[in-house]
């Protein structure tokens, strides 16, 4: 006698079978869900004490990079500006602003402003800034169009599969040297050509793989190593 | 099949078999059942008085665990999950996380680039320059300044360590009284009154504890404290001292002078004791590179190195003919050793040795 019903059979194959598509889907999920800007925070501005304009102090003041981050040509922390360096404008422009309240009073009391990290990568990640700027990566290759941002945010997911998506082919983003700090940089095209030491560039990718043997980028193998990174 | 008041017996299909199964019982039993339930035999799903009998009988301990609500099974079960998902941790959003810049950022501190500072270390009275890297202003790691020519570069094991004497929790970071933190200012009031009552007396009642030094600054200022309170006295402790070398150079030399060697030119060195190549020997990071310099065999003039020491020592294991000795006996041992080289007349015979 049996103590199943023979629909059991049907049941548990289709359920087996089912089950496969079933954990891939939900695999799927989740890892849709772990790129989504729910867990990068990509394009998500975050809490910060003071609603620091980037558009308006580069796009509309023309402040490079590197008046606020300092140390991002000669050192792994691009560093960001101590009070004294907003001070030295807003000593004399805005000075009664109820906006710029918390920068004021930090500069009085000697006490440091605590902003939220914005560009930030795990502990576990050791991100050298200036080897970057040197090779010729620029700054919104990384950072997005920071100076049309109002608020700050992070343009991209800094996960490391879209650092590899560089590291195994440089030749896709540099740019030479002395671009680097440009926000407007546009790829060479067709009709918009860089020229770089006399030579007439049309295509990122041409541009691209003379800037690796110019500025002695090392071979692909090296920096996808997972010492370079991983210290 | 044969069938009896709906129930079926086992002797009917195994004719063997004595049992009874009650195949109503296990329809319902099953009917019932919600979750997931584990059987081995018809009969235990059946759960006849039968079964549980031979359960208790065949297996004591087997019985009770049935009911046992965390089985070692399950003990088990549980902790291999645990441990296979424990890698799951880094599956989480990461926290926001602050960033503080300085107020006012000192202009030589590059942030993520270490600063040198130079610096000495001291035992004692004797001091080993250095240069300390530290990141933002916190010393990491200690390296020896090589332009100085007391080291050349070099530090010894003592030099290294000190920077865990920065970070020592036992360190005192405040001033404090009878064991509560009071300010500088206390201090200072405090003992203002004790060293004015002294003056009267011209510091008879005044005592300076210090352990041994070298600095011509603070020597400058406490022979200015002196001057102040000419009958204080100046007491200065040290543990582990030179105490001897210096009597002993004060019987040679009638003064207390230091000896510096320049093992470069040496090309026989003669150790009695004397463990000039170990760290806590005064210059021996010094001394060390200028005997290294000595010892090349290729080099055609490599220099030889007798010791006679009692406690073996990183000296006495570079030695190229070491001599075991006990301390006491130094002394005798280099009085007759003084007569072959031509120091003193004499037999320069060695008595027994203990």
């Amino acid at each position: 006698m049996q103590i199943f019903h023979r629909s059991t059979n049907t049941i548990s194959r289709a359920t087996i079978y089912g089950a496969v598509f079933l954990i891939a889907a939900l695999l799927w999920a989740v890892l849709e869900l772990q790129r989504s800007p729910y867990i990068t925070y990509a394009k998500v501005v975050r809490p910060q004490p003071v609603p620091f304009s980037h558009q308006h102090h580069v796009a509309g003041l023309g402040i490079d990079c590197r008046y606020c981050h300092t140390s991002v040509e000669n050192s792994s922390f691009a560093g960001i500006p101590p009070t004294k360096t907003c001070m030295n404008c807003h000593s004399q422009i805005w000075t009664g602003a109820p906006l710029l309240e918390p920068v004021r009073e930090s500069f009085r009391s000697g006490k440091s402003l605590v902003w939220t990290r914005v560009n930030d990568l795990p502990d576990f990640v050791y991100f050298n800034h200036s080897i970057h700027i040197n090779k010729g990566v620029g700054c919104n290759t990384c950072h997005g169009p920071v100076d049309r941002m109002p608020l700050m945010f992070n343009y991209a997911s800094l996960q490391m599969e879209w650092c590899l998506d560089c590291h195994r082919d440089p030749a896709k983003y540099l740019r030479p040297r002395d671009q680097v700090f440009n926000m407007r940089y546009q790829e060479p095209s067709t009709f918009m050509p860089i020229v770089v030491e006399g030579k007439q560039y049309t295509d990122q990718l041409s541009l691209g793989s003379d800037l690796v043997k110019k500025y002695n980028l090392r071979t692909v193998a090296d920096i996808t190593s997972c010492s370079t990174c991983h210290r | 099949m044969p069938e009896q008041n709906g129930k079926l017996h086992r002797e009917e299909i195994c004719p063997d078999k004595k049992s009874t199964l009650d195949l109503e019982t296990v329809r319902a039993r099953v009917a019932e059942t919600k979750g997931p339930e584990f059987w081995r035999s018809l009969e235990e799903l059946a759960g006849s008085e039968e079964f549980r009998e031979m359960m208790h009988r065949e297996f004591p301990k087997g019985a009770s665990e049935w009911i046992d609500p965390v089985s070692r099974r399950g003990f088990m079960k549980l902790m291999g999950a645990s441990l296979a998902l424990a890698g799951m941790t880094a599956c989480t959003k990461q926290p926001l996380e602050p960033i503080v810049p300085y107020v006012r950022q000192p202009e030589e501190v590059i942030p993520g680039r270490p600063l040198f500072y130079a610096t000495a270390f001291t035992l004692g009275a004797y001091a080993i320059p250095l240069l300390v890297e530290s990141h933002l202003y916190r010393p990491t790691k200690i390296e020896g300044n090589d332009q100085h020519p007391a080291s050349v570069g070099g530090t010894d094991v003592f030099a290294q360590a000190s920077i865990l004497g920065m970070y020592d929790p036992d360190r005192a970071q405040t001033i404090s009284y009878l064991g509560e933190i009071r300010t500088w200012g206390n201090f200072v009031e405090a003992i203002r009154g004790p060293l004015n009552s002294q003056k009267a007396v011209q510091g008879a009642g005044l005592r300076i504890l210090t352990r041994s030094f070298s600095s011509p600054t603070l020597a400058d200022q406490l022979r200015s404290l002196l001057q102040l309170y000419p009958q204080a006295k100046w007491h200065v402790y040290e543990p582990i001292n030179r105490d001897n070398v210096l009597a002993g150079a004060q019987m040679a030399f009638s003064q207390a002078v230091e000896t510096r060697y320049d093992l470069e030119k040496a090309d026989v060195i003669l150790s009695l004791d004397a463990d000039f190549l170990s760290a806590g020997f005064p210059g021996n990071v010094r001394y060390i590179r200028d005997f290294a310099k000595r010892r090349d065999p290729d080099s055609g003039n490599m220099s030889r190195l007798y010791v006679a020491e009692g406690t073996p020592s990183a000296t006495g294991a570079k030695a190229d003919h070491r001599l075991p000795v006990s301390a006491s006996f130094v002394e005798t041992f280099a009085r007759a050793l003084a007569v072959p080289l031509g120091i003193t007349a004499g037999t320069g015979e060695l008595p027994m040795r203990f």
